[in-house]
């Protein structure tokens, strides 16, 4: 370059303003980066250039674009400069001077120290480097192949240049930052995860686009046992090496005790660095393998303070270059993840509930059998992700016995049927106060819970790692069963070889669905077996007077015979004379009648459903006429107190298989009825009884101009303990019981009984065969 | 003739005594109790004294038996028959209740039942089936 073009040049230098002009709007980083690299080129004509970008991992810089000039063109120079180690002469100065860097004499240079131009025509190099946070990020190399006049004011110059496109790259970095924050918040935001496992993918995906991420795990927090157990990783490949459970030490942390606690502790992001020095570190054969040094632990806290776990991040970059406010939104990236996780929690296991409706509806219906508590077992290793479920319930000797299971794989069921209660961990777990009991890593030393309790036999229950026993309790909050989870280890799915503070959470639900339920069918079953009794104690209790009244009855009889043979005058006991009323006609008809009554009692029970024995007929051939005339003669004072008759029409009816008894009492009901239910709006109130007969079939009608039935009572009037409006309004303490016996009576006999009009007149048809 | 031991839980009621009375006139010797306990140390004194017991079903349970294993104290007198007969006591045993035959499965010929009378019942009905028995017997 000219004397004058030097000049020239120079005066275009100070003009600071182009350059921040150039490059202020500037939407990203890497074009904000070639405007300038372009800008440089354009002042200074260089006869080489490029730009080298700094790789922290491998600790050297790389060419990350250069100048259209023939020397990049040969791809052997392109091979020999692509990598500049961070600690050689030129760049190494730049590197860790953090300030630009001018080469007088090249070629002479090169000579002592190692030094590399890129060609021997190179005059000057200058050095420029980009700084974001204090760390050389780029190095704009510019080899001119003329001398700089006015190098050392260049120098000044240079080192002003290089603070201020540093300052801008870093704002239009910022800017472009701030973008993505946004653009990764809308889409976190508008994620559709269902599980806590998927939403780390997508994390991490979108994590990408504002900070590069080696590795990102999941932990979900336990609260049982103040535990972090490991859930998922994402990639599972890196470096091309794969990532497998061996690469953790531990996939159980205790919260006490490991980085990820704290960050649960202060419920907020923690950053933590050296981690490779840090002795609190706990898997440091992951990173060892991996050669991280730093990371960030961000808490999953629902906005109740809930916490369901953690998400370490394991940055590309180094912390240096790390933006702190990108804290901020990772947390509340989380905080909306555990409200979605919550919300999808709350469905997942309404969905989950609703389907042991079916199985329960068929508890209550049926009687208990193995099957269905095996069939619950099935649905809850299915639903809860667990290897093996069985359900204990208490027996008459108050220990605990096995009705259902699932057993384990090669093993139909488990050894032990019963336990006694606080007998290894099942009798344990049976008589505890807490609704779930959980036992963590079994088998493993490191928890040593109850492990000397530990009694199951191996190849049952050693495939455990864990084991939840949840309490089935009574309505009383009493102990009756317990339902036992087992989680087994393998080797190949170790993610999901314990349970987490979720599945916790799902199981107490379960707990409480399962409690009710089986509360509910109990107090059904015992409610009808309840029934029963109190049906039997009805029973009795109408039968039990009648047994008494006959006794009496007899032994008075006895007495009184016995003391009138031997005293021949009357004995009077208020005016009666007691002589006629035992010896009489009258005594035997009542000692029969409290038989009969007996029998009523039988019919009147079995028409209240429980004794669904069909009644006892004693059949002779008999005279419905007859019967008829006996029934109204039992009924003279009634009629006559009423002024109402009732007129038995010739019915020419052949004499019938029928109980006379039962029949009477038929005939008694229907009529007295009638008289109950009279209109007495009517001026003459009467009962008719007529009867047709065909081939088959004698039909007896009794008609009556009373009350009647209202149209809504016809379908109900047969129907044991109905009572009809209108004769509730006439006659309100009536059993309802009377239609009910009459109908078993008469389908007892083969016939029918029926209202074939309700009112005005009201008649009712019985039908017998003949 | 044997004596007939009555066991129901109201034996000592004022129908009871008017019923044994009755029958104590037509020559039948009683000999009862209304208590669970008490049939036991009777049966094991007087058993060879003793023809035929009659037996009510429904009865308190007394602490004897759970409420459970009796429906509720609807099927004492069965769980006690049980008993009697374990106890290698053979004396038949009519039984007399409300309960209704058919709503109660028993073995009449394991349990040496030799017949199962629903009340009410005439007392002369019951003295008759008594001598009947009684009759077979000497037979």
């Amino acid at each position: 370059m000219s004397f004058i073009n030097q000049i020239k040049m120079v005066q275009k230098l100070s003009q600071f303003g182009d350059i921040i002009e150039n490059v202020k709007d500037m939407k990203d980083s890497k074009s904000a980066l070639i405007k300038i690299f372009d800008y440089l080129n354009s002042l200074f004509n260089p006869r080489i250039s490029c730009v080298y970008e700094y790789l922290y991992k491998e600790n050297k810089f790389k060419i990350l674009f250069n100048s259209r000039t023939s020397f990049w063109d040969d791809k052997e120079n392109i091979k020999n400069f692509m990598y500049r180690p961070s600690n050689e002469w030129a760049i190494g100065k730049c590197f860790s001077e953090k300030s630009s860097i001018l080469i007088k004499s090249p070629i002479s240079a090169s000579k002592e120290k190692k030094y590399y131009p890129f060609s021997d025509e190179i005059r000057t190099e200058i050095l420029i480097p980009i700084l974001i946070n204090n760390n050389v990020q780029y190095i704009i190399i510019l080899s001119l192949d003329y001398r700089l006049i006015f190098g050392n004011k260049l120098k000044e110059y240079s080192h002003t240049i290089t603070q201020t496109l540093s300052l801008i790259f870093q704002l239009v970095r910022e800017n472009e930052l701030n973008k993505n924050k946004l653009d990764y918040f809308s889409k976190v935001t508008s994620f559709n995860v269902t599980t806590i496992e998927n939403y780390l993918v997508e994390l991490y995906n979108y994590f990408q686009s504002i900070i590069p991420i080696k590795i990102i795990t999941l932990y979900i927090y336990n609260s049982y046992d103040n535990t972090l157990v490991l859930r998922n990783y994402h990639p599972r490949a890196m470096d091309n090496k794969k990532i497998s459970s061996k690469d953790f030490d531990f996939l159980v942390l205790k919260c006490s005790e490991s980085l990820s606690g704290l960050a649960i502790k202060e419920k907020s992001p923690l950053v933590f660095t050296d981690i490779q020095q840090n002795n609190e570190f706990q898997n440091k054969r992951l990173i060892n393998t991996f050669k991280l040094d730093w990371f960030i632990s961000v808490p999953i806290i629902a906005p109740n303070r809930e916490c369901f776990g953690v998400i370490n991040i394991f940055p590309e970059c180094l912390n240096s270059q790390f933006d702190n406010s990108l804290l901020e939104l990772f947390q509340i990236s989380t905080s909306f993840l555990a409200v979605m996780v919550k919300l999808n929690n709350v469905l997942e296991t309404e969905k989950f509930l609703f389907t042991y409706d079916k199985i329960f509806q068929y508890l209550v219906e049926n009687e208990e059998s193995k099957e269905i508590w095996n069939n619950l077992c099935e649905l809850i290793i299915k639903q809860m992700h667990c290897e093996a479920c069985s359900i204990f319930m208490k027996n008459k000797k108050g220990n605990i016995s096995l009705v259902g299971t699932t057993g384990i794989e090669g093993n139909p069921s488990y050894d032990i049927v019963e336990y006694l209660p606080s007998e290894g961990l099942t009798g344990t777990a049976f008589i505890q106060n807490e609704p779930i009991i959980y036992y963590s890593d079994v088998q493993n030393d490191v928890h040593k819970i109850h492990k000397r309790k530990y009694r199951e036999k191996l190849h049952s229950a050693g495939y455990s790692k864990s084991l939840i026993f949840i309490q089935i309790v009574d309505h009383n909050k009493n102990n009756i069963g317990v339902i036992r989870c087992n989680n087994k280890y393998n080797d190949e799915n170790f993610l999901s070889s314990r349970f987490t503070g979720i599945d916790i959470y799902k199981f107490n639900l379960l707990a409480q669905f399962i409690s009710n339920i089986l509360i509910k069918t109990n107090w059904i079953k015992n409610s009808i077996k309840h029934i029963e009794r109190s049906f039997n104690c009805l029973h009795h209790e109408l039968l039990s007077p009648i047994d008494g009244i006959l006794i009496h009855i007899e032994w008075l009889k006895n007495r009184f015979n016995k003391i009138d043979n031997i005293i021949s005058k009357s004995v009077t006991m208020n005016n009666v004379d007691l002589h006629e009323l035992l010896k009489g006609e009258i005594i035997n008809k009542k000692v029969e009648d409290m038989f009969q009554s007996g029998k009523l009692i039988d019919v009147l029970v079995s028409t209240m459903g429980k004794l669904e024995d069909e009644v006892q007929l004693n059949l002779e051939k008999i005279s419905i006429v007859n019967l008829l005339y006996t029934c109204r003669s039992f009924m003279t004072n009634e009629l006559k107190r009423k002024k109402m008759d009732i007129t038995i029409e010739h019915l020419g009816f052949p004499k019938t298989l029928a109980d006379p008894n039962q029949l009477m009492r038929v005939f008694y009901n229907v009529l007295r009825n009638s008289i109950k239910y009279i209109d007495e709006k009517e001026k003459q109130n009467y009962i008719t009884i007529k009867g047709k007969q065909d081939h088959n079939y004698l039909y007896l009608i009794v008609e009556d101009n009373g009350i009647g039935l209202d149209p809504n009572d016809i379908s109900k009037a047969f129907i044991q303990l109905y009572r009809g409006s209108n004769a509730r309004k006439v006659f309100p303490q009536g059993s309802g019981l009377g239609l009910a016996f009459c109908k078993k009576i008469i389908e007892s006999h083969g016939g029918e009984i029926k209202f074939t009009k309700i009112n005005k007149p009201t008649i009712l048809e019985i039908t017998l065969p003949k | 003739m044997k004596k007939v031991f009555f066991i129901d839980d109201e034996s000592d009621s004022e129908k009871f005594l008017s019923r044994y009375e009755l029958m104590q006139e037509e020559g039948i010797d009683i000999i009862y109790t209304n208590k669970l306990k008490e049939a036991f140390s009777i049966l094991e004194d007087k058993k060879d004294t003793i023809g035929l017991i009659i037996l009510d079903i429904i009865m308190p349970t007394e602490d004897r038996y759970s409420e459970d294993d009796t429906n509720g104290g609807t099927t004492t007198g069965l769980k006690l028959l049980h008993e009697i007969r374990n106890n290698g006591i053979n004396i038949p045993v009519i039984i007399l209740s409300i309960k209704r035959k058919n709503s109660l499965t028993i073995d009449m010929n394991k349990l040496n039942v030799i017949k199962y009378i629903e009340k009410p019942i005439e007392t002369s009905f019951l003295v008759n089936v008594i001598k009947e028995h009684y009759n077979d017997d000497n037979n």
